[in-house]
């Protein structure tokens, strides 16, 4: 049972049918390896799969490799005449297809491999690899380097050439982190980040209505507001990276408009308050506050917020 | 305790003499007129993830893991068909070692940043097991607590930026190398200090450039934050 052979092994290896004497040497030289010469044949050959997977007992976790040359300038990997690109809407609905019916993961697959020459090495072969990612909610690798038998072991290809490969996850870290580079340059937008303290400007601070919060909440009058704003030292506003900080008490200070409200939050004992002023979504940047007691004791007189749910 | 300390170097490979074994440049080839006796033997794979893993000694640790599998070379790691010019963080105990006549300089030449900027503490056992931290030139602003309002330079930009890359509050107590130097407000707010991989990880910052001329990359390098996709 061939199908029963593929489950159980830790790569499912697909190499591009087409006739080409380097493929075939990898297709010989990897067990189980099965040649495919298209888009068609992948698919029969994932169903035929799924029915043997509902059979079988065992179902080992497992990457799928697709094997091919890389063609057009934009280094698309190719199996038989399917040229992988995403910006072809059959190849995205053929994925999409995959991930709605959760073809996949059924099969044990927790990665998609993209191996051939290159297949990272254009902007347009990295967002197919990124929306592969995106759609089967699965990492999906290429490589921006040049892959040949060598690389190929009878388990298909050899974790010590791992390295070669590129994450859809690495791909968008680095698209987001050149979008942020781009943006700060321009001075567009705010960045998470800044050169130096923040200072509070509480007009500047984003004015929310209230909804129910799981954090227990103080509703601060007018007067109360002012009192803690100045116990706050509003020019060392900085981020505290790591884990989120859970607040022991978000305060509710009123803005200029009815019903809504600034949102801070009380964090490490009362010595740090934390505010939003890049929108209730950023992770927030946190000031020092003077003196916690001095706050502990303005929060014991606030009335407590009737939406909470704790 | 053993804390192992690296200093990062560019790297032009000019010969390679085994799957792992390979002599590299500290400088342009041309520069040293191609000298075969300028270059420097290293196996990539005496590497502080081989020693965890049992296979050498820590004494015996040569150079950083390569950047995809969590340190900061990325030269090699296995030849050929790798990256032949980048980044080699040597162990300070080998750079040492190697004739003066042919040593490269730390830091290396034209450096805009620190010698501390350019270090990496590795830790391989002890309280501080497998801990890792990275050299940043820092200057504490003020404090609250037990945390400390930290500004930090790019790794690298310390001596030829006037302007910090972002300012955070940290509790240097946790984050920091307990071993290393660290800054307070007041008189010794300007200096280095070493801080833990996990925490470097939320800040946005980039790796020192090496070559110069390569481009910008986040630090620590994507490849440093890959984990392998989860399986179900």
């Amino acid at each position: 049972m061939r199908e029963r052979s593929l489950l159980t092994r830790p790569r499912l290896t697909i190499v591009s049918g087409e006739p080409d004497f380097e493929l075939r040497r990898i297709a010989h030289t990897v067990t189980d390896s099965v040649m495919v010469d298209g888009r068609m044949e992948l698919e029969e050959l994932l169903s035929d799969l799924l029915i043997e997977a509902a059979r079988c007992p065992e179902v080992v976790p497992k990457t799928l490799d697709l094997i091919g040359h890389t063609r057009t300038n934009a280094s698309l990997l190719a199996l038989g005449q399917w040229i992988i690109d995403a910006a072809n809407p059959t190849t995205t609905a053929f994925f999409r297809e995959l991930a709605d019916h959760d073809v996949l993961p059924r099969l044990g697959v927790y990665a998609l491999r993209l191996l051939g020459c290159n297949s990272a090495g254009s902007a347009q072969a990295r967002a197919t690899i990124r929306k592969l990612g995106e759609l089967l909610g699965l990492e999906v690798y290429g490589t921006k380097q040049l892959l040949h038998d060598a690389h190929y072991g009878t388990a298909g290809f050899r974790d010590c050439w791992s390295f070669l490969l590129v994450a859809a996850s690495e791909l968008r870290d680095e698209a987001q982190i050149s979008e942020t580079a781009e943006l700060a340059e321009r001075e567009h937008a705010h960045v998470a980040v800044e050169p130096y303290a923040r200072v509070l400007d509480v007009d500047g601070l984003p004015a929310v209505a209230l909804g129910p919060s799981a954090i227990p909440r103080r509703i601060a009058t007018t007067q109360a507001a002012s009192e803690i704003l100045q116990l706050v030292r509003r020019h060392e506003g900085a981020v505290m990276p790591g884990l989120h900080t859970v607040p022991s008490v978000e305060l509710a200070l009123p803005a200029a408009a009815m019903g809504e409200y600034y949102v801070a939050h009380v964090v490490l004992g009362g010595e740090f308050l934390r505010f939003y002023p890049d929108g209730m979504t950023a992770s927030g940047i946190v000031f020092p506050v003077e003196d916690a007691d001095a706050l502990g004791q303005i929060i014991a007189t606030l009335l407590p917020d009737p939406y909470v749910i704790h | 305790m053993s804390r192992l300390e690296f200093y990062g170097f560019p790297a032009w490979v000019g010969s390679m003499t085994g799957p792992t074994h390979c002599g590299w440049w500290g400088s342009e080839p041309a520069q040293v007129n191609w000298d075969p006796k300028a270059l420097i033997a290293t196996n990539l794979s005496r590497t502080p993830s081989a020693v965890i893993a049992g296979k050498i000694k820590s004494s015996e640790v040569e150079v950083d893991d390569f950047a995809g599998h969590g340190g900061r070379n990325t030269i090699g790691p296995l030849w050929p068909g790798a990256a032949v010019v980048g980044a080699c963080w040597l162990r300070s105990t080998v750079w040492q070692a190697i004739d003066p006549a042919h040593r490269p300089p730390f830091p290396p030449p034209g450096a805009s940043g620190h010698g501390y900027e350019y270090t990496t503490v590795q830790y391989l056992d002890g309280e501080q097991n497998n801990r890792r931290f990275y050299g940043f030139h820092a200057r504490a602003v003020s404090d609250k607590g037990a945390l400390t309002l930290v500004e930090l330079w790019h790794p690298g930009t310390g001596i030829a930026n006037p302007k910090p890359a972002g300012s955070w509050w940290l509790d240097l107590s946790a984050v920091a190398d307990p071993n290393g130097p660290h800054v307070h407000p007041g008189n010794t707010a300007v200096g280095p200090v070493f801080l833990e991989q996990n925490t470097v990880k939320s800040l946005a910052v980039v790796e020192p450039k090496f070559p110069h001329y390569v481009g910008t990359f986040p630090f620590p390098s994507p490849s440093l934050l890959w984990t392998p996709a989860k399986q179900p």
